[in-house]
């Protein structure tokens, strides 16, 4: 058959399936194309001749360019669409214009055959393959990945009654929490994902229209069941699938039925804020934490991804000082059950997080969220397990116990005539105070409770029973599973003639109190979301009603226990900071911890694995004893990962766990996600390096590099030679493409194969001479700090060795260069730093003042900068505290200086016309280094 | 849509143990079964982890008690209950972390499982949210607590149980029994470990268990030291914070003389089994060891014991028999005929214990 050939057939194919589905609004897939492996094979080897002789696809066989393209989309490994397409068809020339018209005619598949279009973030990203692997349905990089979190999903699927196909796909997508990029890109592609669940679901159903013809189907499910343990997961999720009812919720006509309220998971209309709560320690010690509300629900909600928080930081403000900066994304993974210790009591409204700069989307979505509002009283109520949480209400309740939070000590007196015991707890200013209310209370009592602004209440009370209560203490709900039976036991500390119980919005049941023992109501099991269950009564003496009762009722389904019993049984490795990537792990700028009984030896174990979630790789780490200092753990896994030999597994890998297990406890891991981003840097071999561009766009990118031999100068790179590949010059450096605005950089390092002399083993990073201006210094600075890709040998030194020279630049600029070879002195410890004090100003206590204190201006920037603006002020320099904080800021991180603030000339002019400021704050910043040198000694 | 309705105890049991994925068999608190404790428990540590013994108790006493037609004796249940899925490595009880160590809390176990020689498999752990896994296979829950597994085909059900991410516990690893040894031998090593040097003292509100006392109460057994009291003891004292501390004393005129603090050398052997070991031992050298009760009735036999065994002393023999509680009888385990005497040899070597034939009593 020629091309002709194919083209009609094809045609004729596309046009049944699209006639055939139209009444169910089903799309059709270019992988539906119907032709055997010989005549796919046979089509590309036409198509390849046909590109030899035109040089580009021609648009009389448009749709087997479609078809084939699908094929390669479908076969490919995840990284490099086009690599595989010029291996399908050798003649490819793979210019951005051929690209183009691969799309324009996926765009004309779409409109005459009703083919699905790719949506999201993610086909925007990447707009031109997003097209082949669409039409692939599930490619294989992408059925591991796909099969698991089906598996774990499956029961999810079928147990809420009927599903329609939007909440299929809602339900997929919403319950992904693994951080494959590109996974989590495809279940973007909601109407393909749902329809493909109900292809699995129905497969056996001869007489209905098949969302997916059934050979496509056939040829996933083999390839799926090829991949062993993998094949056993998709036939157990296929017959728990059968038991699903689907709803075509996309079929032409579709009028959704009323689906029970809260059909959505719980989400939070009401307002949800940082409460505080009190555990006890033992029995005299308390400790308090904020319970911070569900941030990421919101964000999600409001569309806000981790990208828009991409190079922002946070921390938690009422923090040890000792607790660092995370990325912001972690924001993320507050999803209502987290805790934040405090280790002083605000008594200023504060913002939980400060953010080292403004994230205007997050801010505006999560306000009220993050704010914990001073107040001078605060009321607590003991649980059954002893943890005391912060009410809404200001009323206390007989035969119930509570913790009452001051910010100021109570009289003698009123403590006694209250009953009050003091509780110890280390968040100064705090005084916590327990009270044990008796089933009655006098009028003097009453009065005492009045004049801290809280009341005292009689009442109904609803209590669960049978399930012990998950209680969210950030809501003060009570959080059950849409498969449990909630039970409340309902009572009355004054006589009722009934209770009046009514569930949101249903009619009202009336109750008789029982006369033999409690009074129990069971609710049955309640649809996902959020109720209110309140109960009244009308009471006996007067007949009048007697104030309701209302407790929220958060319904969820349940998590999958592969995803939540980590670290629950009490073994856990946690990373420092949270959400670190790889390469901060591997430039120590990260590190791991461990938590796991004493006097037992775990295993240490690093997994590899590829793009399509399979495991290529396993290396024993060694056997650790318990405990575990997490420092030198981390340096020894850093030195073994970070070494020549697993440069191959490491570059090759999109996701390295690290796993510690111990017998009975299971295992704990950490996992670092490479995402696959549009514009990408790739090591060829030992000295080559190429770039890898999906943006689609017509106009080239701009690409530069910075040579480990001339830090701080860049130089152009051809946009076609870089895509081609070019060698590194010397031992490499930093390289950039930058697309729309964003950079997309790498620090990559050349493998030195023969070594020849000792310096051939370190990564010496240099100034290129030339004079630069301070401004000109700062950007590149944060041009290698930003650099989130490492590859090469050791480039985690090389970018440390570029920070340190740029930084030593900027000091000379700055502070001249008498000033630094000094520095320089005192840090090789042939000078002693006592000598400089009478170089920095006039007064020789300003540099005894600096050198005493403990600086520590990466973990607590307010208190570095609150002494250092006290000895400025001591000493009389003549400076102001923004000043101060210029000058602390150049000397410790310039690389964090934002872009709008970089300091003007007339801002340096007068920074540098009084050398003294900005000398006490180098000098400082070499206190702080010699006294980390001093600790590693140690 | 939901309803909401007035139920009474019963159907309130029955609601409780749909929730807790249990058989409508085990919707009791009836004393004979201890499966809706066992399945509540489990689910209440899982929520509170890391939690004290306590309030994991607290927690489920609470829930319970207003479900229960008389309220004497659930919370010395809810306890002993406890004590077995800790036993058994259900719930596992470690030192918290970041504190002197002195302070024990309860987390539960992750899902695995641990397959017996006659083919069936028993599940440990919590598997979360669902607490049981959900597997191909129907769960047996036993009125011990006890979650068992009898497939058709062992080989299959591992290979399952494994792809859903269960942890599969060897038999000896689960059991980690000790070597057998004498009683003398044992005891030899543990005399070795009081201090050379005495130092008499009256140690506040520690109590000694009486060796002299007959062994079958072991509630009974512990009394405050008295001044005419010598020789060598388990004792028990309190401490500022967790539970009481298990010590081996040398006492003389009711002053101790010599105390060490029983821990084991081997992390994953609790203090307490440590203890009851030693009192087995203790019994054993003053002539009068520790019994076994052995009935034995057709195809099965029962073994009674009037003292707290070790966990690894339970594990082992939760792996060929039933555990239960027996009437005048601390706990007890009903097995097939054919194992009795590989396993009263094993408790003679282990823990000296001596056969008292014709059960209980």
């Amino acid at each position: 058959m020629d091309l002709a050939g194919f083209q009609q057939r094809l045609s004729d194919q596309y046009a049944r399936l699209r006639d055939l589905r139209a009444s169910e609004n089903y799309p059709v897939y270019a992988i539906e194309h119907g032709l055997t492996a010989e005549e796919v094979s046979t089509a590309l080897s036409l198509l390849n001749q046909e590109f030899r002789v035109s040089a580009r696809a021609d648009d009389k066989s448009w749709l087997v360019w479609c078809a084939a393209s699908a094929e390669v989309g479908y076969r490919y490994d995840g990284m490099e669409y086009w690599d595989s397409f010029r291996q399908a068809v050798p003649e490819w020339l793979d210019r951005n214009r051929d690209r183009n018209i691969i799309r324009e005619f996926y765009r004309k598949f779409a409109t005459m055959y009703r083919g699905l279009t790719p949506t999201g973030l993610w086909a925007k990203q990447f707009p031109i393959i997003a097209w082949p692997i669409t039409q692939a349905v599930l490619p294989k990089y992408l059925q591991r990945h796909f099969t698991s979190h089906l598996f774990d999903l499956r029961h999810l699927l079928v147990k809420g009654g009927e599903l329609t196909l939007e909440e299929i796909g809602d339900l997929l997508s919403d319950r992904y929490v693994g951080r494959s990029s590109l996974f989590e890109g495809f279940l973007q592609q909601k109407p393909l994902t749902s329809r493909f669940v109900m292809a699995l679901g129905t497969e056996e159903l001869a007489d209905a229209v098949a969302p997916i013809e059934k050979p496509v189907l056939q040829r996933i499910v083999a390839d799926i069941d090829a991949l062993g343990s993998v094949g056993r997961r998709l036939r157990e999720a296929q017959r728990v699938l059968r038991d699903a009812r689907f709803v075509n919720s996309y079929r032409p006509g579709f009028v959704q039925h009323h689906k029970p309220q809260g059909a959505k998971e719980p989400t939070s209309e009401r307002v949800e804020f940082p409460r505080l709560v009190a555990r006890p320690r033992d029995d005299e010690t308390w400790a308090l934490s904020l319970s911070l509300p569900d941030l990421s629900t919101p964000l999600k909600n409001a569309g806000v991804t981790a990208r828009d928080m991409e190079q922002a930081r946070m921390r938690f403000r009422s923090c040890s000082a000792a607790s660092g900066w995370i990325p912001a994304r972690a924001l993320l993974a507050y999803n209502g059950e987290a805790e934040e210790s405090l280790d002083s009591y605000p008594i200023e409204t504060i913002n939980v997080f400060t953010f080292d700069r403004p994230i205007e989307t997050v801010t505006k979505v999560l306000e009220g969220r993050l704010s914990f509002a001073a107040q001078d009283v605060r009321l607590l109520k003991i649980r059954v397990d002893g943890t005391a949480c912060e009410l809404s209400g200001r009323y206390v309740r007989a035969n119930h116990s509570y913790v009452i939070v001051t910010t100021a000590t109570l009289p003698e007196t009123f403590i006694a005539g209250l009953g009050l015991t003091p509780l110890s707890v280390k968040a100064p200013p705090a005084h916590l105070w327990r009270l044990d209310v008796p089933a009655l209370l006098d009028s003097s009592k009453i009065a005492a409770l009045a004049s801290l602004g809280l009341g005292y209440r009689l009442g109904i009370r609803v209590e669960p029973v049978g399930l012990s209560p998950r209680w969210n203490t950030a809501n003060d709900a009570v959080t059950f599973l849409d498969s449990e039976f909630p039970l409340f036991c309902i009572s009355s500390e004054v006589s009722v003639r009934e209770f009046v119980v009514r569930l949101d919005q249903s009619p009202p049941l009336r109750v008789a109190p029982s006369t033999s023992g409690a009074t129990l109501i069971c609710l049955g099991a309640l649809p996902i979301g959020t109720h209110h269950l309140s109960v009244s009564a009308l009471g006996v003496a007067n007949g009048g009603d007697i104030a309701s009762e209302i407790l929220s009722i958060d319904v969820r389904s349940a998590t999958p226990w592969q995803s939540s019993v980590g670290e629950k049984a009490g073994i856990a490795m946690k990373l420092d900071p949270l959400e670190a990537a790889f390469d901060q792990f591997l430039d120590r700028s990260a590190r791991l911890r461990i938590i796991a009984p004493p006097r037992r030896n775990l295993d240490l174990n690093a997994r590899f694995y590829g793009l399509s979630g399979e495991m290529f790789r396993e290396e024993a780490l060694g056997r650790y004893a318990t405990p575990i200092n997490g420092n030198k753990l981390s340096e020894a896994i850093a030195q073994k990962l970070g070494s020549e030999s697993q440069l191959a597994n490491v570059e090759r890998a999109a996701r390295i766990e690290l796993t510690i297990s111990l017998d009975e406890f299971g295992s704990g891991c950490v996992a670092f996600e490479k995402p696959v981003e549009p514009v990408r840097w790739q090591r060829l071999d030992d000295r080559k390096v190429r770039l890898s561009d999906d943006t689609g766009e017509d106009a080239p990118l701009v690409v530069e590099k910075y040579e480990l031999e001339a830090v701080d100068v860049p130089a152009g790179i051809e946009y076609g030679q870089a895509i081609e590949g070019f060698e590194l010059h010397g031992k490499g450096g930093l390289l950039i493409a930058t697309h729309n605005g964003r950079p997309y950089d790498a620090i990559v390092t050349a493998t030195q194969r023969n070594l020849s002399t000792f310096n051939d083993l370190g990564m010496p990073a240099k100034m290129s001479g030339a004079t630069l201006h301070p401004r000109q210094i700062i950007k590149t600075v944060k041009r290698w700090n930003a650099a989130r890709r490492l590859m090469g040998p050791m480039a985690f030194l090389a970018r440390r060795n570029a920070i340190k020279v740029l930084e030593r630049a900027l000091c000379a600029a700055l502070c001249g260069d008498e000033w630094v070879a000094s520095i320089d002195r005192v840090m090789a410890g042939t000078l002693h730093a006592g000598k400089l004090y009478g170089h920095i100003w006039e007064s020789r206590g300003f540099g005894s003042g600096l050198a005493t204190f403990a600086w520590r201006y990466e973990a607590d920037e307010r208190e570095a900068l609150a002494e250092f603006f006290r000895l400025v002020k001591v000493y009389k320099l003549p400076a102001d505290q923004t000043q101060c904080a210029l000058a602390l800021r150049l000397a410790f991180s310039p690389s964090t200086i934002r872009s709008a603030e970089l300091p003007t000339d007339e801002t340096l002019a007068v920074l540098r016309s009084e050398p003294g400021l900005l000398r006490g704050a180098y000098f400082a910043r070499m206190t702080a280094d010699l006294r980390a040198l001093t600790t590693e000694a140690a | 849509m939901s309803t909401v309705s007035v139920v009474n105890h019963k159907a309130a049991l029955a609601s409780l143990a749909r929730s807790l994925a249990l058989p409508d068999s085990s919707a009791t608190l009836d004393p004979a079964s201890n499966a809706l404790i066992a399945q509540s428990l489990r689910r209440a540590v899982f929520i509170a982890t890391p939690c004290s013994t306590r309030n994991a108790r607290n927690l489920v006493e609470a829930a319970l008690a207003p479900l229960a037609d008389a309220h004497e004796g659930l919370e010395e249940r809810i306890g002993r209950v406890l004590e077995d899925l800790i036993a058994t490595g259900d719930i596992l009880e470690m030192r918290r972390e970041n504190t002197d160590g002195s302070e024990l809390v309860l987390r539960p176990a992750p899902p695995s499982f641990v397959r017996r020689g006659d083919g069936t498999f028993i599940l440990l752990g919590v598997a979360g949210d669902e607490i049981t896994p959900t597997v191909d296979t129907t769960v047996t829950f036993r009125s011990s607590g006890l979650r068992t597994i009898i497939p058709s085909d062992p080989a299959a059900c591992s290979i399952a149980l494994l792809d859903l991410g269960l942890i599969e516990l060897t038999a000896t690893m689960w059991m980690h029994s000790p070597a057998a040894t004498t009683a003398s031998e044992f005891l030899q090593g543990w005399l070795a470990r009081l201090p050379t040097t005495i130092h008499p003292e009256k140690v506040d509100e520690l109590e000694v268990l009486d060796t002299s006392t007959p062994t079958t109460f072991y509630n009974g057994r512990w009394r405050p030291l008295r001044d005419n009291d010598d020789g060598t003891y388990l004792a028990r004292r309190p401490q500022k914070y967790g539970a009481r501390l298990w010590s081996l004393v040398e006492v003389k005129s009711g002053m101790v003389h010599r105390l060490v603090d029983v821990h084991s050398k081997d992390a994953r052997i609790r203090d307490c089994d440590e203890a009851w070991r030693i009192q087995a031992a203790l019994d054993a050298r003053a002539g009068a060891p520790q019994m076994v009760g052995v009935l034995r009735e057709n195809e099965s036999a029962v073994l009674s014991f009037y003292s707290p065994l070790p966990a690894w002393a339970v594990r082992r023999l939760t792996m060929i028999g039933e555990q239960f509680k027996p009437v005048g009888a601390m706990l007890g385990f009903r097995m097939t005929i054919q194992n009795v005497d590989d396993e009263l040899r094993w408790l003679e070597e282990t823990l000296w214990l001596a056969r008292n034939d014709g059960g209980p009593g």
